[in-house]
């Protein structure tokens, strides 16, 4: 039933009219019910994006009624009824708006007609299709070409020299409305607006993204076809999806394990994302986390475990109370002891009976073992033996937290290869006020230490194959002779 | 032949930027001259920033002039026009300038039609308008980019920001007359070769708004008209 | 069709169908330890049936034996010889080279509930208890709306705007948070239930729940009792889901 529409859509689309007058079959008045039953709490009723929810939501919620659309892939300000209907089904990623595929597609086209009729002036000038220059593909030729123009458009002023985001003006951009808005973080393509497509890019860069700081590159790159080599640029970035894992693994090596982050070893490890969210647990909650990815790797060689940490945060900072600026802190949770038996602390760093081991590290004051039971009551273990290294540049906190891998006490986590280790991930971005319980943080994972690969995986299939293949000549063999007796 | 009959307004500003705005002499026959002063009775607004990038081109500190105020209690950067006296559009480009992070001058006066951005400081800027009537513009504006044309119009104030440096605001006032001036740091500005009769009188400061008087120009003469705006 | 009447064919018939039934059969797909499972049974019972007269078992044997013996099958045989060894080999390879896979997570997701509980001092009998917001029809729209608020300032991070369980913290989150659309979570709850999972969170979880992974805040800190019970309300209403009555125990 569904695939109809889709497919008169296609042949539509095959004869060359327009996707917007397919758009018309939208109907405001059935829109409306469907938009007050699921978009109003957050668009609010008069589609000005004051609804109950919008107060806790950065980014806001949109405010129809101004009309303008960030992802829109008209060459005007007026957005296609396409490009409504696309952000309805696929949402905003990054944002709090969700992808709407789930409601039938005759409810989305309703939508985009009702959405409209919030600003009937905006929309009485039809969208103009933008065309993008011819596309040119990726190679290492239009990826250093489009690096060059990245640096001579100097996109590095809020998207920061290597797009994390950390440009110099990034405190100052505002959006239309006057709320703080962050640029992009380009090594993240999963959470683009308007999506991680090359073309979704491509188009974002020629037309901008309106009601932003974002502008329109069309006519301000050398020659048209540089927005392709750009977007080839931005796409080498990063990788498509976050590497997000359910088991954390430490990796086995032989050799002496190096604090340095930078060091050669660390880039042969697996990358290994780890999602956090914000605290709402407890007071005060956290409801727009800074800190929303830390990449692992990590790695043991018997008698040492060390974890390698990756993560984005835009300022550098150290503690300095008075200026409400906090020092950044990443903290690894384990519980203390060796043998984790089923009970666990609670994940919220433990409470008063079962307190949490952290591995923990403060921009300013280094690493430190400490003992938790709960958020607001950390205490450090007398004699730490962690050794760490942290490197912070363009954006980014690279850090090893290196220790041994039996500990000598049990107020501290030991570590044994065949044992599943509970481990959580907290993290902290000062600059942004992040202190105590407000914070972004994991619950359990398993950890697990790989044993040191053995020959064994190229030894026993090869045994394996040729005892069956003796077993079978000695099955036939007999078969044979009892047959010819 | 036209050119040589031109009549020129002169806006001298804070930066001391000139621009020409030449109107057709055609309509403006035995016109008078209207020598507008605009006063304000408070003290200057201005705030000062400090810079934190691209201080080669911008300096160590932005200073932002809310409210400018010169010799005699003059209020600069008002846009003064006579909305009732029509005419045709001059045959020069309006043009604002980024140098040194600001806009130059920081209020342009313009009839309906064209306006180049010029980008002087050869590094990234965005134009970024603000307006109603008129389609909002967000362009960036590289350092190779030297000059950008754009268009108004439709009468209006057109705020003008720039993301990469937030500090950076200026003002196109569009308005639906040649005959149109920007007070200098002492206040005042002329507007010459206005067609006799009685003509109303427009003044509008970015922070403390507008006022209208009326005024009657004379052939060949200079009709003066005084404006005193309050602090809000 | 003399051949169906081969035993062998039988046997290799009914495995078949077997796998297609328990691989493609049952929703959501068993997992491969379950197949594993059911098919070592099925393959039992075919063999215990194949031998159980003398007959049928030369008969199941007889193909197996002319593969092994007949000059005219010496192609199949050589096959079988190299093949199966590499089989074999290829399996014990994949045992051995094995990343290790997370636990299993051995965790009662709809544990039985206290019989009552203490709401900010408040003793609440939950056997039987329903939501007092039902009682009056005419206010329950009001209640629905209200509870919709709540729901978007507080829950929604993790339960998602489309009560789905996929809001936008929830990946961080294991075990996931409720998926309310599926008509295996709040449908099968009594209101009660509900309003004692939402009061009391995680740390209220017994045991067997695991309460130490569950990220579910205490509400009653937080929230009224008036506004737990409007947002399961609005839980209920906008997911089209119906609460279980008591009588249905």
């Amino acid at each position: 039933m569904r695939t109809a529409p889709a497919i008169a859509l296609g042949v539509l689309v095959a004869l060359g009219l327009p996707p917007a007058a397919v758009g018309q079959q939208g109907d405001a008045a059935a829109g409306k019910g469907v938009y007050e039953r699921k978009c109003a709490l957050c668009h609010g009723d008069q589609g000005d994006g004051q609804g109950p929810g919008a107060e806790r939501l950065v980014p806001r919620p949109r405010d129809f009624t101004s009309g303008l659309f960030k992802v829109r892939t008209s060459a005007n300000q007026t957005p296609s009824d396409r490009d409504l209907f696309d952000v309805i089904t696929n949402g905003m990623p990054g944002t709090s708006m969700p992808g709407w595929s789930t409601l039938p597609e005759k409810d989305r086209w309703s939508l985009v007609a009702y959405v409209k009729t919030f600003a009937p002036e905006r929309f009485k000038e039809p969208a103009k299709k933008l065309e993008l220059p011819k596309e040119v593909g990726s190679s290492a030729d239009s990826i250093e070409r489009g690096r060059e123009m990245f640096e001579a458009i100097e996109c590095n002023k809020c998207h920061g020299t290597e797009g994390r985001g950390d440009g110099p003006s990034r405190p100052e951009l505002k959006d239309e409305w006057g709320f703080p808005i962050a640029p992009a973080n380009l090594t993240r393509r999963w959470t683009f607006r308007g999506g991680k497509s090359r073309t979704d890019i491509a188009t974002r860069l020629a037309a901008g993204v309106l009601g932003t700081p974002m502008p329109a590159f069309l006519d301000s790159v050398e020659k048209p076809e540089d927005i392709w080599h750009l977007t080839n640029y931005i796409v080498s970035l990063g990788p498509e999806e976050p590497r997000t894992v359910s088991l954390v693994t430490v990796g086995a090596v032989s050799d002496d394990i190096p604090v340095d982050p930078d060091a050669e070893l660390w880039k042969t490890q697996r990358p290994q994302d780890i999602v956090l969210a914000g605290q709402v647990i407890i007071e005060p909650r956290n409801f727009n986390l800074a800190i929303d990815l830390v990449t692992l790797r990590a790695v043991h060689n018997g008698r040492d475990i060390a974890f390698h940490l990756t993560w984005d945060d835009p300022t550098e900072s150290k503690a300095e109370p008075d200026k409400k600026v906090f020092a950044d802190v990443i903290a690894l949770q384990f519980p203390p002891g060796s043998a984790p038996g089923e009970a666990r602390p609670y994940f919220l760093m433990g409470d008063a009976n079962d307190p949490v081991y952290l591995l923990r590290w403060e921009q300013g004051k280094g690493a430190a073992e400490v003992t938790a039971h709960g958020p607001d009551t950390l205490t450090p273990i007398a004699g730490s033996e962690v050794a760490a290294k942290a490197v912070y540049s363009h954006g980014q906190y690279r850090l090893v937290l290196k220790r041994a891998l039996v500990a000598k006490d049990t107020a501290r986590a030991s570590f044994a290869p065949g044992v599943f280790t509970p481990v959580a991930f907290q993290a902290w971005d000062g600059g942004a006020g992040e202190a105590g319980a407000k914070m972004s943080l994991t619950t359990w994972y398993p950890l697990t230490l790989e044993e040191p690969r053995s020959n064994r995986r190229f030894v026993v299939p090869p045994l394996v194959a040729v005892l069956t293949f003796a077993a079978m000549v000695l099955i036939i063999r007999s078969a044979n002779r009892r047959h010819h007796l | 032949m036209r050119n040589a009959l031109g009549v020129f307004s002169v806006v001298a500003l804070l930066a001391s930027a000139v621009t020409l705005i030449g109107t057709d002499s055609a309509t403006a026959q035995g016109g008078g001259t209207i020598e507008a002063e605009v006063k304000y009775n408070g003290p200057p607004v201005v705030e000062t920033l400090k810079i934190n990038k691209d201080t080669q081109q911008c300096g160590t500190d932005a200073k932002i002039e809310k409210v400018a105020v010169g010799a005699n209690k003059g209020l600069a950067n008002t846009v003064v026009s006579v909305p009732t006296a029509k005419g045709q559009a001059p045959a020069k480009k309006t043009v604002i300038d980024q140098k040194g992070c600001a806009f130059v001058p920081h209020v342009v006066v313009m009839t309906p039609g064209q306006i180049d951005i010029k980008n002087s400081d050869g590094i990234l800027h965005n134009i970024h308008t603000y307006s109603s009537a008129n389609p909002s513009i967000n362009k960036a504006q590289p350092k190779f980019k030297k000059v950008m044309t754009e268009k108004f119009e439709k009468p209006e104030v057109v705020k003008v920001t720039c993301d990469v440096h937030s500090w950076m605001l200026g003002w196109i006032a569009i308005v639906p007359t040649p005959y149109h001036g920007v007070t200098d740091a002492n206040g005042t500005t002329k507007i010459e070769n206005v067609p006799a009769g009685k003509h109303t009188v427009e003044v509008w400061h970015e922070t403390l708004g507008k006022q209208t008087k009326e005024v009657e120009v004379k052939p060949g003469q200079t009709a003066k008209v005084s404006f005193e705006v309050k602090k809000k | 069709m003399r051949f169906l009447r081969s035993r062998f064919l039988q046997a290799v018939i009914v495995l078949v169908v077997a796998f297609c039934v328990f691989r493609f059969g049952i929703r959501p797909p068993a997992p491969w330890s379950v197949i594993k499972l059911y098919m070592a049974v099925v393959a039992l019972a075919v063999l215990v049936h194949i031998s159980s007269d003398s007959d049928s078992w030369r008969d199941f044997l007889r193909p197996i034996r002319d593969t092994l013996t007949r000059p005219e099958r010496r192609f199949v045989r050589a096959v079988l010889v190299v093949l199966i060894p590499v089989l074999l080999g290829y399996y014990a390879y994949s045992v051995a080279a094995a990343r290790p896979e997370a636990p299993p997570q051995l965790r009662a997701i709809h544990p039985a509930p206290p019989p009552s509980l203490s709401f900010r001092g408040k003793e609440m009998n939950l056997q039987g208890l329903e939501n007092p917001l039902r009682k009056d029809q005419a206010s329950l729209a009001r209640h629905a709306a209200a509870g919709g608020a709540i729901y978007i300032q507080n829950c929604f991070y993790c339960h998602g705007d489309n009560l789905d369980g996929k809001g936008h913290f929830a990946p961080a989150f294991n075990p996931p948070p409720a998926n309310f659309e599926d008509p295996g979570t709040i449908a099968q709850l009594p209101e009660a239930y509900l309003f004692w999972r939402i009061a009391k969170g995680g740390p209220g979880l017994p045991r067997e729940s695991t309460p130490w992974d569950s990220a579910m805040p205490a509400w009653e800190d937080r929230l009224t009792e008036e506004q737990i019970w409007q947002v399961i309300v609005y839980v209920y209403e906008a997911t089209g889901q119906r609460p279980r009555r008591w009588q249905e125990h």
